[in-house]
């Protein structure tokens, strides 16, 4: 009796143990040693005529020295996927794709639409839906061949940079589901990071405007702040506006143009509604609070109605610059605010179309509702 | 009769009805119910799970009052009282078969999320043998460690819930509005597409007779199928938010996509934790329904418990190799579902119709001899 039982544990444990064996023998095997770890991809239009796009990598890999644990390689093949065969014969260690950070198009290629590129990585479980995208002016090789005063190596370089100005600076979020729920999203356009090279140095000149999948323009980083604010509540580190006091009738005020101020720590509110659906017109409101850190002249921040004067001209101002940068956008035909998107959660339609709303958008109005109020002007000391 | 009554000593606490029916609603449906329903109902597919859900706690009533009549026996007794031998066998068989495709559909599920994100290049029975080895070890306890299992479980998964903040924070609900553009028709298709995603709480129908007090069980089994409606309810509406339209109809696992988004600094992809915690919920799951298939089939014929598991292992395992590709997944799936908008939803209220209909003319019967 006792020995049938060892029997049958017998056979029970030799049964767990040959599953386990199995499970050990079928997965395939990866020591981080040898394997080159992609952080950043970035993709061109090929020079070949047979050829269509032109993938370069960025990849980390384990080496005994540690200065030149970087990869730079590139190779061309017809579809994103394909390049990695062709990649694969130039390298050693086999390529992983799972800690992707970084994914830059060259300008050309994005000029003609990228959606083919960025819907790929969607339907690879292995990449990650927080990896940054971005436009690389000329093209993406040049900017991620590209040194850094740090030495560090370029994928995570660019991620960091990405990531910083998009967390607590003027760049609009521009990770992989933001881009795509943006581009699947009627009414919407994305944006995405314009990265260029200027002395030798890369840096994040402004953001590049995108028609569905296709770049058509940019704006600098003076534009970027107002697009992002207009977006959603978001904190900023600094803001500085020029303000024109030439005409203006205030006597508080010194009749100086351009005045300029900075403001620290904003904080930004903003809302759209739509306000008739005849048109459209909308309704912009916008709440700014900072704190007042810099005046170009000397004014006497004492009185109230000093500072009072000082928010409403630069309520105004900024009104204003929103209004060209509504026309800017509306004469580009594009709408990364996100107008179309209010519009087709405000009103009962069935067919509500991209392309209809195109339409639309050239003739929409805006009614811009802008306050600016400066929590502190006092010195702290 | 004596045959199928349950010692004392081994019966269950009526409470863990609720782990019971928890662990089996929520399977690898949870993880990609979404898009059915959106494709049906469009962004208030909120409404047809909400929908589905009163229909639910509906037909679980009428279940525990057919049981209730039936002196809370199990189904396969049920209908064997009902429909004689014959008719009663066959009407189990067709239940057993069920039961069987949706164990095998959970289980080969499962080892496709597996294939997809962890492991591509391990073959299929690998994974396989894997539950079965582990089911065997439930299923040799009986219901009394299989509840246990299921309620053990559950509380270890049950934290994963606090990661649909994640996805919170960058979901925009103005994509909610306009509210109920949908007409009646949608919202009723999203509401089948519900079906199979929801069903799976008629294990109450077997369970029941092993519980100490089945009176009670009503109670229970209406707090878990609250607790799932919740949680599908949430997951619905996170998912409406975060994704676009367009999105969410082309995603095949909007759930765990959506937790591509949870990061930390030690971890980078939060989503593989939950493949691998989901590992236990299906395992949970096929315990239950393996235990249920065996029921049956031991009631049926005279077989040793032991063997019909290691027949069911087999067809199981023949059947999740033949099964290679999605598109086949997909032609399984959307007849599950039809089959159990039948079984979950309708099935218990025709059951308590011919059981009063039968039984009233039985009763008759009986009179007009006396």
């Amino acid at each position: 009796m006792i020995i049938r039982i060892i029997r049958s544990r017998r056979k029970r444990l030799v049964l767990l143990i040959m599953v386990l064996v199995l499970c050990i023998g079928c997965a395939r095997q990866m020591i981080i040693d040898k394997l080159s770890i992609v952080i950043a991809l970035g993709y061109d239009q090929s020079q070949q005529e047979q050829e269509r796009i032109r993938t370069t990598i960025i990849a980390y890999h384990a080496t005994d020295n540690q200065a030149k644990n970087t990869l730079l390689t590139s190779a061309s093949n017809n579809t994103s996927k394909g390049v990695r065969t062709k990649l694969n014969l130039k390298m050693p260690t086999q390529d992983v794709i799972g800690q992707v950070r970084v994914i830059a198009y060259g300008e050309p290629i994005a000029r003609k639409g990228i959606i083919t590129l960025t819907d790929t990585l969607q339907r690879d479980s292995d990449i990650g839906t927080n990896v940054y995208l971005a436009i690389a002016g000329g093209s993406a090789e040049q900017i991620m061949s590209a040194t850094n005063k740090q030495q560090i190596n370029m994928g995570e370089y660019l991620y960091e940079l990405i990531r910083k100005n998009v967390n607590y600076g003027i760049i609009p979020s521009s990770n992989l589901h933001h881009f795509l729920s943006t581009y699947y999203r009627g009414g919407k356009d994305p944006v995405l990071p314009y990265l260029e090279l200027q002395q030798n140095e890369v840096v994040i000149s402004g953001v590049a405007l995108m028609k569905d999948d296709r770049m058509v323009g940019r704006l600098n980083e003076d534009d970027c702040l107002l697009l992002k604010s207009a977006m959603g509540n978001y904190k900023f580190d600094s803001f500085e506006l020029a303000l024109s006091l030439k005409e203006s009738n205030h006597h508080y005020l010194p009749r100086i143009s351009p005045l300029f101020i900075t403001l620290t720590n904003i904080k930004i509110k903003s809302n759209i509604k739509l306000a008739q659906e005849e048109g459209p017109v909308f309704d912009v409101r916008i709440r700014v609070k900072g704190q007042l850190k810099e005046v170009s002249e000397q004014i006497d921040l004492e009185k109230r109605e000093t500072i009072h004067a000082l928010e409403h001209a630069a309520s105004r101002q900024i009104a204003a610059q929103y209004e060209v940068l509504f026309k800017r956008l509306q004469q580009m035909q594009v709408d990364p605010i996100g107008y179309g998107a209010v519009y087709r959660t405000s009103v009962r339609t069935k067919q509500f179309a991209t392309e209809q709303w195109r339409d639309m958008y050239k003739h929409a109005r805006i009614r811009t509702d802008i306050k600016v109020v400066f929590t502190n002007v006092g010195i702290t000391s | 009769m004596s045959e199928c009554t349950v010692p004392t000593r081994r019966k269950i606490h009526p409470a863990f009805t609720m782990s019971i029916v928890i662990t089996s609603q929520i399977t690898v449906g949870m993880l990609a119910f979404q898009k059915y329903v959106y494709k049906e109902a469009g962004h208030d597919a909120w409404f047809s799970v909400i929908a589905a859900g009163i229909c639910a706690h509906f037909s679980v009533f009428m279940i525990v009052k057919t049981l209730s009549r039936f002196n809370f026996n199990s189904l396969y007794e049920i209908h064997n009282q009902l429909f004689g031998k014959w008719g009663g066998s066959i009407i189990n068989g067709v239940l057993i078969c069920y039961w069987l495709a949706v164990s095998t559909y959970v289980l080969r599920n499962y080892i496709e999320v597996l294939l997809i994100w962890i492991f591509p290049d391990v073959p299929i029975w690998v994974f396989g043998l894997m539950f079965f080895v582990l089911i065997a070890y439930g299923l040799a306890g009986g219901l009394t460690v299989i509840s246990v299992i299921s309620f053990i479980h559950l509380l270890l998964v049950s934290w994963l819930i606090l990661l649909l903040y994640f996805p919170l924070k960058t979901a925009d609900f103005h994509q909610l509005t306009p509210v109920i553009e949908a007409n009646i028709s949608q919202l009723f298709k999203g509401m089948l597409a519900m079906g199979a995603t929801i069903g799976g709480y008629d294990v109450l129908f077997y369970t029941s007779s092993h519980m100490k007090e089945p009176h009670r069980i009503h109670r229970y089994a209406h707090m878990a199928l609250f607790i799932v409606n919740v949680l599908y309810l949430m997951i619905m509406l996170v998912s409406i938010g975060y994704y676009s339209p367009k999105q969410i109809v082309n995603n095949s696992w909007d759930t765990l996509t959506m937790l591509k988004t949870v990061g930390f600094s030690f971890l980078e992809r939060f989503e593989y934790i939950v493949i691998m915690m989901w590992f236990i919920i299906v395992l949970a799951n096929l315990m239950i329904t393996s235990w249920v298939i065996i029921q049956g089939i031991t009631r049926m014929v005279k077989v040793k418990r032991k063997n019909v598991y290691i027949g069911l292992c087999l067809v199981q395992l023949i059947i999740i190799q033949m099964l290679q590709t999605g598109d086949q997944l997909a032609v399984l799936s959307n007849l599950i579902n039809d089959v159990a908008i039948f079984l979950s939803f309708m099935y218990p209220f025709v059951l308590f119709v011919m059981a009063t209909i039968i039984l009233g003319i039985r009763c008759r019967r009986r009179k007009e001899h006396i």
